[in-house]
């Protein structure tokens, strides 16, 4: 029996007693990620022993009577083993223990070479695009890491997706002007780096202030690039002023607002296009802006309020034939906990076409309910403060006669039995 | 009606790369940009129409999904968003590329959308070494061309290793 090895360590689980004639040879430096590759030679061909950088194993001795399972165990995968020769001279049981642990192994190695194919880089340009539209703009960019292929992908993706808070490390928490500076070049950079093509979606998360005109400079951007959805979470207590042509964007479908601040509307907005509508957050200071900036939209499908109505406010006219859901949240009362703060004006729904419908609110007055034939469910909770009140079960029947066609009621009140 | 009825049961074949056929119901079959517009086109539905990059098992799973939004009515959207979800949950990577692959080809957007979905979702909030494992992808920079790039797109790295 002989045995030489090189590299030691490599196999630690030799047999104790190895058989005659069993050459094994195991060459080429370990590769991190690369598949375990057997060849077996059968044709008596000497295999090189030994390569300039790899290790070597040499075993002879075979026992006639080896069978196949023994034969994996001395092969098995093992951490930097990454491919052996062997050579035996064909006697006896060998070489039906050889082809019996050939057949699977080639089995489970096309399965393993499988596993191990980069399946993501060989796909079409235009799909690894739309996967890192799908993300973040952050974790987009950061796949220019991956390798050369991958440098240029992310400057073709069609939806920009921004949150400052992801770009934070632990220790650079709020108050720290570094954030804002390193959020504000990020976003410029993204804007001057990416192709010049249309954008589909462009959504924009900040919870730090930051100069007013670069934000709607980044807006206008878009605006230019037939943006069709549009996404803006902006946290801060001064006025916003959101650039005017957002209001006459003819490509926009879908808009979502979810801003502190008081909306300016300009005396003219059109977005013939628009058929999704939220507003979160955001106030509208007079009836003229809300029912003037709800006009502006004739395709409405889908309108979400929360809390966006400021005292100045008193008739809205939701004029929509097309709308179909319609949620409102906190509208009537902005302030629920606060009741004197109540706002005492009227809601008026002309929304034929609704099929969905949620109120949820503290105050059930001043929902003007108009023809609603076609309306397959309404959720509506009010939580009522005093439920001695019979003003308000007044008002809730009132409601409930409006939507009296409805197929499915959910009506929730957390102190009031009706 | 009658005749949307006639039209709802007329079925076409497709063949799979490996061979195998399917029979499947034309308002399935119209889930496919593709096919919808092989069959607008002089494309008799008695064809058999191949698919030589699809196999079985993907094609078996496409045709799956695009029965269930055939079937599914419009008010039934709740129902079939949960089912996008199960229908990718505890796949294997393999099966997904397959599957977005074949999606892409056949033009069946939604299904296009949740897988690509599905795989970004694997890339999000990981950092670069990690998504170059998971896909193995081979890292063909030198030390050098990758400090470069990190460097130039360094805001994209803040917070990862």
């Amino acid at each position: 029996m002989l045995l030489l090895l090189e590299g030691a360590g490599l196999l630690q689980a030799v047999p104790p007693a190895l058989p005659p004639a069993l050459l094994v040879e195991l060459h080429s430096p370990p590769k991190s990620f690369g598949p375990f590759r057997h060849r077996l030679f059968t044709d008596g061909a000497p295999p090189s022993l030994t390569t300039a950088d790899g290790v070597g194993l040499f075993i002879s001795g075979l026992p006639d009577d080896v069978d196949a399972r023994e034969i994996h165990n001395l092969f098995r995968r093992r951490p930097g083993f990454d491919s052996c020769q062997l050579k035996y001279t064909g006697r006896a049981n060998q070489a039906n223990a050889l082809r019996e642990i050939m057949g699977s192994l080639s089995k489970r190695q096309k399965l393993s070479e499988e596993q191990y194919i980069d399946r993501i880089s060989n796909l079409p340009n235009g799909l690894v695009t739309q996967i890192l539209s799908c993300l973040p703009t952050k974790y987009a960019v950061a796949t220019s890491a991956l390798s050369t292929r991958w440098k240029q992908l992310w400057t073709s993706i069609t939806s920009l997706d921004f949150d400052d808070e992801l770009l934070v490390h632990p220790q650079n928490q709020s108050g720290n002007p570094a954030v804002q500076r390193s959020f504000t070049s990020f976003v410029c950079q993204v804007f001057m780096l990416r192709r010049d093509s249309a954008v589909h979606r462009f959504r924009l998360k900040l919870n730090r202030t930051y100069d007013v005109s670069c934000v709607n400079g980044w807006i206008g951007d878009m605006l230019l690039h037939n943006v069709r959805e549009i996404d803006l979470s902006i946290r801060r207590k001064d006025s916003t002023l959101l650039p005017q042509e957002l209001f006459t964007c003819v490509t926009l479908v879908v808009l979502k607002l979810d801003i502190d601040c008081n909306m300016n509307v300009p005396t003219s907005v059109s977005l013939p296009n628009l058929k999704i509508l939220h507003f979160v957050c955001i106030t509208f200071v007079d009836d003229d802006s809300i029912n003037r900036f709800l006009l502006g939209c004739p395709v409405l499908e889908e309108l979400n309020m929360t809390a966006c109505v400021g005292e100045g406010v008193s008739v809205i006219n939701v004029v929509a034939p097309m709308l179909t859901s319609f949620n409102m949240l906190n509208v009537i009362s902005r302030h629920y906990m606060k009741p004197h703060h109540d706002f005492e004006g009227r809601i008026v729904l002309d929304t034929p076409a609704l099929l969905y419908l949620t109120i949820f609110d503290s105050c059930a007055d001043g929902f003007v309910v108009g023809s609603l034939p076609h309306l397959i469910k309404a959720d509506i909770t009010i939580i009522a403060e005093d439920h001695t009140d019979p003003h308000i079960s007044e008002a809730i029947t009132d409601l409930l006669k409006g939507i009296s066609n409805v197929r499915f009621l959910h009506l929730a009140d957390f102190s009031l039995e009706v | 009606m009658a005749s949307s009825i006639e039209n709802n049961n007329e079925k076409l074949t497709l063949k799979s790369s490996d061979g195998e056929e399917f029979l499947v119901e034309k308002h399935v079959a119209l889930q496919s940009t593709l096919l919808q517009n092989m069959l607008d086109s002089d494309c008799s539905s008695a064809d058999v129409i191949p698919l030589p990059k699809i196999d079985a098992r993907t094609l078996a799973l496409v045709l799956g999904y695009c029965k269930k939004h055939a079937d599914a009515s419009s008010s039934k959207q709740g129902e079939l968003n949960s089912f996008d979800s199960e229908f990718l949950k505890d796949m294997d990577m393999g099966a997904l590329f397959n599957l977005v692959l074949a999606a892409n080809f056949m033009e069946i957007k939604g299904l296009l959308d949740i897988a690509a979905q599905k795989i970004a979702d694997t890339i999000k909030d990981k950092p670069h070494q990690e998504v170059r494992e998971i896909f193995h992808v081979e890292n063909d920079y030198t030390p050098e061309e990758e400090a470069a790039v990190r460097e130039e797109n360094r805001w994209a790295f803040e917070g990862f290793p």
